[in-house]
């Protein structure tokens, strides 16, 4: 199987990953719940996997890390730390539902910054003109649909200039471009860690500035004698036995994100994304999206076939043997700002692991499948 | 006789730690004794009884207020340390 859907998960990890996850099942209890040896391994697991989290990200200490399951965990308890009901709640057009739906469950109203792809100045203006009317941002680095990576840098400055909380949904940029929390000065920035992170599913990260409201309730290991959760991070937000195997997982890969380099990584990702590209334009029959301009594209690439359905095709791709994710990506409101609501697309996304190799077949099976169609 | 200087986490604990053994100081992360926690569970740092004076500059770098510290008898037991 050629594997182009890892921007819904990475399937290729690296050695040290599954090795950590197996010390973790045969050799660790849980942090915090104990002193014994078996509790302090994993309690020097957890810190470690946080130091290495803080190093990548700059964070101030690794404290400010928590644990969450995904992204979607830790964009929830983003949400309801930023927002209120009522609360207005400015996004960009190309926001998962990660981040629509807990804003529409809270009965936060979204404003919306509904410019095209791949057009950051537009975005900005936009988002300068109403930002004066919200009360908090959230905002997506890149686009899980398009690859369109947002000028979050500059938004965030414009956050600090008016004075509102920003949160940063790092799910498609978290191990492939840089980010630093300080730097941002963001409330929030949450990722999961089964992406570019390379970690297991089942794992993700919430940086927190400083206070949170907790969304689940429960043991910390900590105050014991409190009705309410500590005050204190990551105590506060990481209520229940935390995934070890998981952290464990995390932190081989962390480690391996940090020693190749986030911008290794991207360079390779994006070079087979240009090498596939060029030879999908080469076949025909395929609208891209696709920015001449790479530096607003990471290593994710939408396609819409000409004739046929992005289901079909992606149907006759995964009898060839080439694994891609087709439909609306969960993000509706990203294809309803770049118009592609009605087809979806078919979305190719890269891994750090594909080889040159890959690219050269998977352009001849997708030519193959294309054929089917005419 | 060691000391046990109580931290409001445990992830405050290996923080305090790491920055004492950078510092030369060895120093291992403990669950502190119920009785010295009105709070209910937490950790500290355990060192040595000569190295505390060395400790506390260290750790008021990292941002441990060591503001309780029990000394740990031999026979298990603990009491406040006045200062």
């Amino acid at each position: 199987m050629i594997y182009l859907d890892s921007a819904a998960t990475s399937l290729y990890k690296p050695e040290c990953v599954q090795t950590a996850m197996l010390e973790a099942v045969r050799s660790m209890a849980s942090p915090g719940r104990g002193a014994h040896q078996a509790a302090m391994r994993a309690a020097d697991c957890c810190y470690l996997c946080r130091e290495r989290l803080a190093e990548l990200f700059h964070a101030p200490s690794p404290e400010n890390v928590v644990f969450t399951c995904n992204a979607t965990h830790g964009l929830n308890i983003a949400i309801r730390s930023v927002a209120r009901p009522g609360s207005r709640v400015l996004i960009s057009g190309y926001e998962h539902n990660s981040v629509t739906r807990p804003l529409h469950a809270l009965g936060a109203k979204p404003v919306v910054i509904d410019t095209p792809l791949f057009a950051p100045d537009a975005f900005l203006r936009e988002a300068e003109r109403k930002m004066p009317s919200v009360d908090a941002v959230v905002c997506s680095h890149v686009s899980n649909v398009f690859g369109y990576i947002l000028p979050v840098e500059r938004l965030a400055a414009l956050c600090r200039r008016y004075g509102k909380p920003f949160v940063l949904d790092a799910s498609q940029s978290a191990g492939v471009l840089d980010i630093d929390v300080q730097a941002l000065d963001a409330q929030f920035v949450a990722m999961p860690g089964h992406k570019g992170l390379l970690g297991p599913q089942g794992t993700g990260v919430l940086l927190c500035k400083n206070d949170a409201i907790p969304l689940l309730y429960g043991g910390s290991g900590s105050e014991s004698l409190l009705p309410t959760m500590p005050d204190f991070l990551p105590d506060r937000l990481e209520a229940g036995t935390h995934n070890m195997p998981g952290i464990a997982g995390l932190s081989a890969a962390v480690q391996y994100v940090l020693e190749r380099g986030c911008a290794s990584i991207r360079a390779v990702e994006c070079e087979r994304m240009r090498q596939l590209a060029d030879a999908l334009e080469r076949c025909g029959g395929l609208r891209l999206f696709r920015c001449t301009d790479e530096r607003l594209q990471s290593a994710v690439l939408s396609v819409i076939p000409e004739s046929g359905s992005c289901e079909a095709l992606a149907d006759a791709l995964d009898k060839r043997g080439v694994a891609v994710r087709t439909g609306l990506h969960c993000a509706p409101l990203a294809h309803r700002t770049a118009g592609t609501l009605q087809s979806g697309t078919v979305r190719f996304s890269f891994s750090p692991f594909n080889t040159r190799l890959q690219m050269t077949r998977a352009a001849e099976l997708c030519k193959s499948a294309l054929h089917d169609f005419r | 006789m060691h000391y046990i200087i109580l931290c409001r986490s445990l992830t405050k604990a290996q923080g305090a730690a790491r920055a004492l053994q950078s510092a030369g100081i060895f120093a291992s992360v403990t669950k502190a004794p119920q009785s010295a926690n009105p709070g209910g569970c937490t950790y500290g740092v355990k060192i040595g009884e000569r190295k505390l004076a060395a400790a506390l500059p260290v750790l008021r770098e990292t941002g441990v207020a060591a503001d309780k510290i029990f000394s740990l008898q031999p026979d298990g037991s603990v009491s406040e340390v006045k200062r």
